[in-house]
C-alpha cells in the first residue's frame, strides 16, 4: 500500500520536470511576443497581496466623476472621505480580454481517482509501474489506465454523461487534440473496483438525465478487457454505456462484450486509403469492417468525423463516408466535429512535430456543407 | 402620521368594515377596551356592528363573484383561496403574447433614464424622509401606464429613509453630491434617534472588535434588515378594511393578557400596523384607487397587490424587499377575466409587463460600503414561481409563464429576482420553458421545491436569495454572514488576527510546532466557533431589538398574522476555503510560516489532498462538519424574541470583501483572493464537471442550513450540448437530477467567458447583460472591475473544449 502511495507521489517529480519545461516554453513564447520575463513567485505573492486594491482607483474615480456631475447648487465638496482615493488619473486600463489570465488551480490535486480537465497535460503517471503489472492489467482487465474523467458532459454521447478517457492509442492522427493520451503509461492506474465505486456515485443522476457512461481516449480497445469490465459494472447499475472508438481493434470484442455496450461512437476519419494513412498512420479497412459487423448485429451507432480544413474537407471523400454510413442502416446520428487548436500546446510540450500548426478551425459554413453531405445521404447530422 | 383629521372618515369606514363571522363573539371584549380608547386620539368603532348589506356586502359579492367558496372567506387564509380556486397549467409557452407597443414605449423611456442614472450613480434624490404617505403620486407616463405607483414623485428618484441610520443617509447623499437638508439633519440628530445610533449604543466591545477585524461584517446595523415579505396578496383578496378589522381583533385579543414587556411591545406593534394599513389606503387614494375593498378584476388585483408592496418600499429600505409568491395567486383573477371575456391574453401580459416594469425600478439610496457588500444596486424583489402543492397538483399556472415572458418582452434584467420553485414532478412544459429562459437570459435561479415544501409548507416564498418562509406567517431576522474561514486562522493563531496581529478572540492557545495536526486544529477551531457564535448571536440580538424599536416594518408586518414565526438568519462565508484547508491539514502536510512575533502568516503544503467540488466524501464531509458544527454552536445561545436559529451558506458579493480581509489560508489561497461565492467550490478546483461539483454542494444538510445554501453555476452554451435544440433538454435534465437528489439551489448562467471579458472592456455594448452571482442576479456592467474579474475567474463548466 505504501509503495503504491509512494508511486502515486512520484508523478509530482515528473510533473515538476514538465512544469520546468512548461515555464521554459512559456518564457520563450513571451520573449517572442516581446514581453518581459514573468516575475518569480515572491514577486507574484507581493503582487497578489496588492491585487485587492487594484480596483480602488477605478472606483474612487467613478465616485469622483459622479460627484462632479451632480448639481452644483447642492454645493459642498464631494466626500470622497469614505476611502482615501488613489491618484485619480485616467487609468490606461489594459483590455480585459487581452490581459486575462486564468487563475491557476493549486498544484495540489486530489489523490486516488483524481482527474482534472482532460485538457490538462498529463504524462508519466504510470511511468514506474513494473511491466508485468501493465501486462497483467491488459490481460485481466482488473486495472486500466486513465487520462482523466469528467461528469456533466453533453458532448460525448446522448444525454448528460460521465466520460472517462483511457490512455494508449496506436493511431497517430495529425489533428489529435490529446496526444498525451497516445502513451498508455501516461495514464493513471485505476482499478475496476475504484472506477465502479466512482461511477456508482453518479448512477442515479445519470438515469434521471437520460445519460450514462462514455469511455473514450486514447483508444479504449487497447484496454479492451478493462473497458468491458467497467461496462459490465455499469450495466449492472442500470447505466447506459457508450464507447468512442476507431474500431481498429474491434475484433477484440466478442458479441457478448458488445452486448454490454448500448451505443458505439465510431470514428471514421477519412475514406480514401492514402488520405487515411497520411492522416492517421493506419488503414481504415478494420474500421469499416467493424461498422459492418455492428450493422449486422443491429447495434445502434453514431459516426464521428473530424473536419480539418485542407486535410479532410474534400466533399467527395466526405460523400463516400456518408454513402457508407447510410448503407449500414444502424447510424442514428453523424457528428461533424470541427477541428480546433486547443491541443496545440500539448504537441509542443511533448516535442512531437505538429503538422497542423497554422491550421484554422473550419468556418460554420464549411461545417454546414459537410453536414449537408451527410444529410443528403439520408442521415441526421450535426 | 396622526390621523386626527381623518377620525371621522376612519370611524365611517370602520363602521362599514366587513365584519368577520366571529364578530359577535368578540364584541364583549371590545366593550372592555376602555384603556385603548384613552390612549388613542382616534376612536375605533366596534367591528361588531353588522355591515350594511348593500354596502361592503354587495361590494364583496361582486369582488368574489365566480370564486369557489372556502375557508378563505371566513378567515384571512390566502393559501386556502389559492388551493380551491387556482387552475394548474401543464401546457407549454405557445399561448404567450409579445410586448405591446405601449409597453415597449414605456420601457424605452426608462432605458434612457437608466443610462443617465448609470452615469451619475443616482438619477435624483428626494430629501423628504420617506414614508407611506410622504410623497405625492408619481408617474412615468401618466396616460399610458396600466399599473401605477412610484416610490417618490418621479421614476428612479430615490428617497431617504433615515430611521435606519442618519449618518449613512448623509454619507450616501454626499457621495452623490447632495447636501443634506438641514431640517432633516436636525430632526434626525436632535429629535429622532435612529436604529444605527441605538445599535452602537448597545454593542459590546467584543462585537466592535469583530466588526473592525472583519470577522463579522455586513451586519444590518447600518442598513435596513429586509428579509420580511408582507403577504401583499391579502390586500387584493380582502381589501384593507378587512385586514384592519382583523388586526384590531388581534390587538383586542391581547387585552386579557398580562402586560409584560413582550405583550406591551406586541400591542404597540399592532397599533402601528393598523396605522400603516390606513396610510396604505390613503396612499392608494392619491393614485385614485380605493383599496379598502377587495379587488374585483385582474387589473385591480395586480394594482392592489402592487400598492401593498409599494407601501413597503416607501416605508423601508431593507436589503431584500421581496415580493412573495404572487403569480399563482394572481392567475385566479386572470383566469376569471379571460373566461368572462373581459380580458385578452395580450392585455393580461401587458398588465404583468407593466407590473414588472414597476418592480424593476425600485431604488434605494445606499452608501459605497453597502455597494461593496451588495454590488449592482440589488433590491431582491424575489418572486417565487411554480412548485408543487401538498396535494400533489402543480402550482404552475399560466401566470407563471407570463412572469418569465417579461424577460423576453422587456429584455433580461436582474429584478424582479425570478425564482423557480423547482420539482422534477412539475409539468414538462414549464420545466422546459424555464430552462430555455435560463439559457437565453441567465436571469433565473432554481430552488428545491421538495426540500422547502417539506420544511415549511406549500405557500412559501423566498426572501432575498435562498431563504424560504411561509407567507404571512413567518419573518426573518437577517444576519448577513460570519467570516468562518478567517476564524480557522484565528484558531491556529490563538485568537490573534493574522493580518494585524491584534488579539481579537480569547487566548485559546495557538498552534505550537511546525506542522498542523488535524485533530488539534479541529479542537481549536471548534472552540473558536463557540466563541464567535456567542458574539454573533449577541450582535444579532442587539441589532434586531433596536431595529424593531427604531425602524419597525409597520406595513410589512401588518400583512402578517399576529406573532409570526421568527427565524434568526445567521450565515457563514468561506465554506470551500475551510473544507480545502482542513483537507490539506488532514491528508497532506501543512507547515506553518511564522513572522517574528510567532504569528502564523503563511502555509507550505507538501503532498496532495482532495478538493471540495469533486464529489469526494473525504473532503465533502469536512464541509458538512463545518456547517453542522457552527450551527450547533449558534443554537446554544438564546435569541431575541425566541427566534429560531437558522443559517445560510450565501455570500452575495461579500466573498470579495471577506477575501480581502483574510490572510493566506492552508489550502493555498493567497491573502486578498476572493472566497468562492456561497457554497461554491473554490474557482477552478472543481475539475470533475458540473455533476460532481453540484453533488458536493448537495451534501450540505439543509437541516443545519435552513436559511439556504447557494450554488452558482456557469456553463458555456456548448457545455449544454452541441446541438442547440438539445440544450434545453439537457439543462432540464440536469435540474431534474440535481433537485431529485438533495440539491437545494442553483443560479444558472449560460455564458461564454469571452462575452464577459468583452463586457468588461465595452460595457456600452452590454447594457442589459444579466448574470447570476451568489443568490441574485446583477447587471454585469454595474459591478466593479474587481467583482467582474471575480466572476470571470470562476469555473465555466464545459469550457475545456474536449468536445
Amino acid at each position: 500500500m505504501a509503495k503504491a502511495r509512494a508511486k502515486a507521489r512520484r508523478p509530482a517529480k515528473a510533473a515538476k520536470k514538465n512544469a520546468v519545461k512548461k515555464t521554459a516554453a512559456k518564457m520563450s513564447r513571451r520573449a517572442k511576443a516581446g514581453k518581459a520575463a514573468k516575475p518569480g513567485k515572491s514577486a507574484k505573492r507581493a503582487k497578489s497581496a496588492k491585487r485587492p486594491h487594484a480596483a480602488k482607483p477605478a472606483k474612487a474615480m467613478k465616485r469622483a466623476a459622479v460627484a462632479k456631475a451632480a448639481q452644483p447648487s447642492k454645493g459642498a465638496a464631494v466626500a470622497a472621505k469614505t476611502k482615501p482615493a488613489a491618484p485619480a488619473k485616467t487609468p490606461a486600463a489594459p483590455s480585459a480580454a487581452a490581459s486575462y489570465k486564468p487563475l491557476k488551480a493549486p498544484k495540489h490535486r486530489g489523490i486516488g481517482l483524481e482527474a482534472a480537465s482532460p485538457f490538462e497535460m498529463r504524462v508519466n503517471l504510470a511511468k514506474d509501474l513494473p511491466e508485468i503489472d501493465v501486462q497483467s492489467a491488459l490481460d485481466t482487465g482488473d486495472m486500466g489506465f486513465l487520462h482523466s474523467f469528467t461528469t456533466g458532459s453533453t458532448v460525448d454521447g446522448p444525454g448528460v454523461r460521465v466520460v472517462a478517457w483511457t490512455t494508449g492509442c496506436q493511431w497517430r492522427c495529425r489533428y489529435c487534440h490529446n496526444p498525451d493520451t497516445w502513451t498508455m503509461r501516461n495514464g493513471y492506474p485505476v482499478s475496476v473496483a475504484n472506477a465502479t465505486a466512482e461511477l456508482r456515485k453518479y448512477s442515479q443522476g445519470l438515469k434521471v438525465m437520460n445519460g450514462g457512461l462514455t469511455i473514450s481516449g486514447g483508444e479504449p480497445l487497447m484496454q479492451d478487457r478493462f473497458v468491458v469490465k467497467v461496462f459490465d459494472a455499469a450495466k449492472k447499475m442500470g447505466v447506459h454505456t457508450t464507447i468512442e472508438t476507431n474500431g481498429f481493434l474491434g475484433e477484440r470484442l466478442t458479441d457478448d462484450d458488445l452486448a454490454k455496450i448500448d451505443l458505439v461512437m465510431l470514428g471514421i476519419k477519412a475514406w480514401g486509403a492514402e488520405l487515411h494513412k497520411e492522416l492517421t498512420g493506419r488503414d481504415n479497412a478494420p474500421t469499416l469492417e467493424f461498422g459492418r459487423r455492428l450493422a449486422k448485429l443491429k447495434k445502434r451507432i453514431w459516426v464521428r468525423f473530424v473536419l480539418v480544413p485542407n486535410l479532410t474537407d474534400d466533399l467527395d471523400d466526405v460523400g463516400k463516408i456518408a454513402e457508407f454510413a447510410a448503407s449500414l442502416g444502424n447510424v442514428d446520428r453523424v457528428e461533424v466535429l470541427p477541428f480546433h487548436q486547443m491541443g496545440r500546446f500539448k504537441w509542443r510540450e511533448l516535442g512531437i512535430r505538429y503538422h497542423l500548426e497554422d491550421t484554422q478551425p473550419p468556418s460554420a459554413e464549411v461545417v454546414e456543407q459537410a453536414c449537408a453531405v451527410f444529410r443528403a445521404a439520408g442521415l441526421e447530422a450535426h | 402620521m396622526a390621523a386626527k383629521p381623518k377620525a371621522a372618515k376612519a370611524k365611517a369606514r370602520a363602521a362599514r368594515a366587513v365584519a368577520p363571522v366571529k364578530a359577535a363573539k368578540s364584541a364583549p371584549t371590545l366593550k372592555s377596551a376602555k384603556p385603548a380608547k384613552a390612549i388613542k386620539p382616534v376612536k375605533l368603532a366596534k367591528p361588531a356592528k353588522p355591515a350594511k348589506p348593500n354596502d361592503s356586502g354587495a361590494e364583496r359579492e361582486t369582488a368574489w363573484d365566480g370564486l369557489t367558496p372556502g375557508l378563505w372567506q371566513s378567515e384571512v387564509n390566502v393559501r386556502d383561496f389559492i388551493q380551491v380556486n387556482y387552475t394548474p397549467y401543464d401546457g407549454d409557452e405557445s399561448f404567450l403574447a409579445p410586448a405591446t407597443a405601449r409597453t415597449k414605449k414605456i420601457w424605452k423611456t426608462l432605458e434612457r433614464l437608466f443610462v443617465e442614472e448609470r452615469k451619475k450613480g443616482v438619477l435624483d434624490v428626494s430629501q423628504i424622509p420617506s414614508s407611506i404617505t410622504a410623497h405625492a403620486p408619481g408617474y412615468i407616463d401618466k396616460d399610458n401606464e396600466v399599473i401605477v405607483g412610484l416610490q417618490t414623485e418621479a421614476p428612479l428618484k430615490r428617497a431617504i429613509m433615515p430611521n435606519g441610520g442618519f449618518r449613512l443617509v448623509a454619507n450616501a447623499l454626499k457621495t452623490y453630491g447632495y447636501e443634506p437638508d438641514p431640517r432633516v439633519v436636525e430632526a434626525f440628530t436632535k429629535y429622532r434617534k435612529t436604529h444605527n445610533d441605538a445599535v452602537f449604543d448597545a454593542y459590546t466591545a467584543d462585537v466592535r472588535r469583530c466588526r473592525s477585524s472583519h470577522i463579522l461584517t455586513g451586519l444590518p446595523d447600518a442598513y435596513g434588515r429586509g428579509r420580511i415579505i408582507g403577504d401583499y396578496r391579502r390586500v387584493a383578496l380582502y381589501g384593507v378594511d378587512r385586514l384592519i378589522a382583523r388586526k384590531q381583533e388581534e390587538k383586542a385579543g391581547l387585552d386579557k393578557e398580562m402586560s409584560t414587556d413582550e405583550i406591551i411591545r406586541d400591542r404597540e406593534e399592532l397599533a402601528e400596523q393598523i396605522r400603516a394599513l390606513k396610510e396604505l389606503v390613503e396612499m392608494a387614494k392619491s393614485y385614485g384607487f380605493d383599496v379598502s375593498r377587495p379587488a374585483r378584476t385582474a387589473k385591480e388585483a395586480v394594482q392592489w397587490l402592487y400598492l401593498g408592496y409599494l407601501a413597503g418600499v416607501k416605508e423601508q429600505n431593507g436589503a431584500a424587499m421581496s415580493l412573495g409568491r404572487v403569480s399563482t395567486f394572481l392567475d385566479v383573477y386572470f383566469e376569471r377575466d379571460l373566461a368572462a371575456g373581459t380580458l385578452t391574453e395580450s392585455e393580461a401580459q401587458e398588465i404583468i409587463d407593466d407590473f414588472v416594469i414597476k418592480l424593476r425600478i425600485v431604488r434605494f439610496l445606499r452608501t459605497p460600503e453597502y455597494d461593496d457588500l451588495f454590488a449592482g444596486d440589488p433590491t431582491w424583489v424575489t418572486e417565487s414561481i411554480g412548485g408543487m402543492g401538498d396535494d400533489g397538483r402543480t402550482l404552475v399556472t399560466k401566470t407563471s409563464f407570463r412572469l418569465l415572458q417579461t424577460l423576453y418582452n422587456l429584455g433580461p434584467a436582474p429584478e424582479p429576482n425570478l425564482t423557480i420553485w423547482y420539482s422534477a414532478r412539475m409539468p414538462d412544459g414549464f420545466r422546459r420553458f424555464s430552462a430555455k429562459v435560463a439559457i437565453d437570459t441567465s436571469s433565473l435561479q432554481f430552488e428545491s421545491d421538495e426540500i422547502m415544501r417539506r420544511a415549511w409548507g406549500d405557500d412559501g416564498a423566498i426572501a432575498c436569495c435562498v431563504s424560504p418562509m411561509l407567507l404571512g406567517k413567518q419573518m426573518q431576522f437577517f444576519g448577513a454572514r460570519a467570516n468562518v474561514a478567517k476564524l480557522l486562522l484565528y484558531a491556529i493563531n490563538g485568537g490573534r488576527d493574522e493580518i494585524s496581529g491584534e488579539q481579537i478572540a480569547p487566548k485559546f492557545g495557538a498552534v505550537e510546532g511546525d506542522v498542523l495536526d488535524f485533530d488539534d486544529v479541529l479542537v481549536k477551531f471548534e472552540r473558536m466557533m463557540d466563541w464567535l457564535a456567542g458574539v454573533y448571536v449577541n450582535a444579532m440580538n442587539i441589532i434586531h431589538y433596536m431595529h424593531d424599536k427604531y425602524a419597525y416594518e409597520r406595513i410589512e408586518m401588518a400583512l402578517h398574522d399576529y406573532a409570526p414565526l421568527r427565524t434568526m438568519a445567521f450565515g457563514m462565508a468561506g465554506l470551500s476555503v475551510i473544507a480545502d484547508s482542513l483537507s490539506a491539514i488532514k491528508y497532506a502536510k501543512v507547515r506553518v510560516v511564522r513572522d517574528k512575533t510567532g504569528l502564523v502568516t503563511d502555509y507550505k503544503v507538501e503532498g496532495e489532498f482532495p478538493l471540495f467540488g469533486n464529489n469526494d466524501n473525504r473532503v465533502d464531509q469536512l464541509a458538512v462538519w463545518a456547517v453542522s458544527t457552527f450551527m450547533s454552536k449558534l443554537r446554544k445561545y438564546p435569541t431575541y424574541r425566541h427566534a429560531l436559529h437558522t443559517q445560510s451558506i450565501l455570500t452575495i458579493t461579500s466573498n470579495v470583501v471577506y477575501g480581502k480581509a483574510t490572510g493566506n489560508t492552508p489550502d493555498g489561497r493567497r491573502h486578498g483572493e476572493p472566497f468562492a461565492p456561497g457554497a461554491n467550490p473554490m474557482h477552478g478546483r472543481d475539475s470533475h464537471g458540473i455533476h460532481a461539483s453540484a453533488a458536493s454542494v448537495a451534501k450540505i444538510p439543509y437541516r443545519d442550513a435552513q436559511d439556504g445554501i447557494s450554488l452558482t453555476t456557469t456553463v458555456v452554451p456548448m457545455g449544454l450540448g452541441r446541438v442547440v435544440k438539445d440544450r434545453t433538454t439537457n439543462l432540464t435534465a440536469m435540474l431534474d437530477a440535481f433537485f431529485s437528489a438533495t440539491g437545494y439551489h442553483m443560479n444558472v448562467n449560460v455564458l461564454n467567458r469571452e462575452t464577459l471579458l468583452d463586457a468588461v472592456d465595452h460595457p456600452e455594448k452590454y447594457p442589459s447583460l444579466t448574470i447570476r452571482v451568489s443568490g441574485y442576479a446583477v447587471n454585469f456592467v454595474r459591478l466593479t472591475r474587481e467583482q467582474q474579474m471575480d466572476v470571470i475567474n470562476r469555473t465555466f463548466h464545459g469550457d475545456d473544449g474536449h468536445g
